[in-house]
């Protein structure tokens, strides 16, 4: 915030000592300025550098800096150079995409494979599109039921009629480990972001397929 | 605008960007795809004041920004979930080599452990060669901004390089370590 000087009451320019702490005060932000001379000398007047200059007045050791991010991210390049953009390109559904940003249900991310890569038709990528939401749409609604089932389970009177308090953590652990363990898959589960739902159960789906060949 | 010509035009250098913000080629081509879709859904909404490439720039920068967030959320997410596993030897996980060798002994890997603006204006001037005017259009704010942030980033890189030095050379980073909930 810039210093703004306030006067309370007009000064007296004669005032000996009035003066002494104005010079003091003076002193004090022309000190404060030149604690880092490098810096307030290479930021100085930034907008009226040419991008040349700018460049050439780096400190030696920043420009070299420079020079060496260049030569990384162009090796970076040259080892994993971009591929398939021309299918990607041929493959945008330039009118299918905003119907489905409009209705929300389908995050940019979770995209098909064959749109991604683009060897396919934009048809197969809808029909992949519809079978892939079917899917998920049930493993959601299981681990919802799952979800339900627990909370329904916790919350059943007894025998006796007598509702059971909410039980301590630690005292579930004790003696269900197990459900425990669940009840708090189930609650992160359910904390998570639709996208990451999606990404956790596609985490689950292929470990599935895995485990069954 | 032409998003087929546009794509066809400016995706390598998308994905190039990509490629130097996030570390892997997997990443990469999605959040390059990402960036094409996103610019299809809203292609409209162009009006040509700027470059296409600068304005697909914006877009790239937009998504890669919202990824990280949402990686930063998962990641403590997973951290309650593992907190509640009991504790059992484990193996080091498959993703931890998710960022490519080349990139993780990169100044990128350093570079991705700066503040966003800082971290975005390197990117942009150094490797996707941008002039000043073209980044401070990208991350619409003045020129002189543009150029201390650039200042400023390197001047952070500097200090950070010094002290992954002092931590030990061929550790995994830090950010190696945030970056593995891309893979979650």
């Amino acid at each position: 915030m810039p210093f703004e000087p306030k006067l309370i009451c007009a000064p007296d320019w004669d005032d000996q000592e009035l003066n002494e702490v104005i010079h003091i005060i003076g002193a004090g932000q022309v000190e404060s300025h030149s604690q880092n001379p490098k810096q307030v000398d290479a930021t100085a007047d930034m907008d009226l550098l040419t991008d040349d200059e700018f460049d050439a007045g780096l400190p030696s050791d920043l420009a070299q800096l420079a020079v060496q991010l260049q030569g990384q991210a162009a090796g970076l390049k040259a080892a994993y150079p971009a591929s398939g953009n021309a299918d990607f390109a041929s493959s945008i559904d330039k009118d299918a995409q905003p119907a489905r940003a409009k209705d929300g249900e389908m995050p940019i991310g979770a995209l098909p494979v064959e749109l991604q890569v683009g060897n396919a038709s934009v048809d197969s990528a809808h029909h992949w599109l519809a079978g892939g939401w079917l899917r998920r749409g049930a493993q959601v609604a299981a681990a919802v039921l799952v979800v339900l089932g627990l909370s329904v389970m916790e919350r059943q009177p007894s025998k006796n009629g007598i509702k059971h308090l909410p039980t301590a953590v630690t005292t579930q652990v004790q003696e269900s480990p197990g459900s425990q363990r669940e009840a708090v898959h189930a609650t992160i589960f359910l904390e998570l972001s639709g996208a990451e739902q999606e990404g956790l159960l596609d985490l689950l789906g292929d470990g599935a397929s895995m485990g069954s060949i | 605008m032409n998003v087929d010509q546009v794509t066809r035009e400016h995706f390598p250098r998308i994905h190039r960007a990509a490629l130097v913000l996030t570390g892997n080629p997997w990443d990469a081509d999605d959040l390059a795809q990402e960036t094409f879709l996103v610019l299809a859904a809203k292609s409209h909404e162009f009006q040509g004041r700027s470059s296409a490439y600068t304005y697909i720039y914006g877009i790239l920068l937009n998504l890669e920004r919202r990824n990280r967030r949402r990686a930063g959320m998962r990641k403590r997410k997973l951290r309650v979930l593992w907190d509640n596993e009991p504790r059992e030897p484990t193996v080091p996980a498959a993703e931890t080599a998710i960022e490519v060798a080349e990139w993780k002994t990169s100044l990128w890997a350093i570079v991705a452990r700066l503040p966003d603006g800082q971290r975005q204006a390197l990117v942009l001037r150094f490797s996707e060669h941008l002039r000043y005017d073209e980044i401070a259009e990208v991350l619409g704010c003045p020129v002189g901004t543009v150029k201390s942030r650039i200042f400023n980033g390197l001047t952070a890189l500097r200090e950070l390089m010094g002290n992954v030095a002092a931590d030990g050379a061929g550790d995994i980073p830090q950010h190696a370590w945030e970056d593995l909930t891309h893979a979650i």
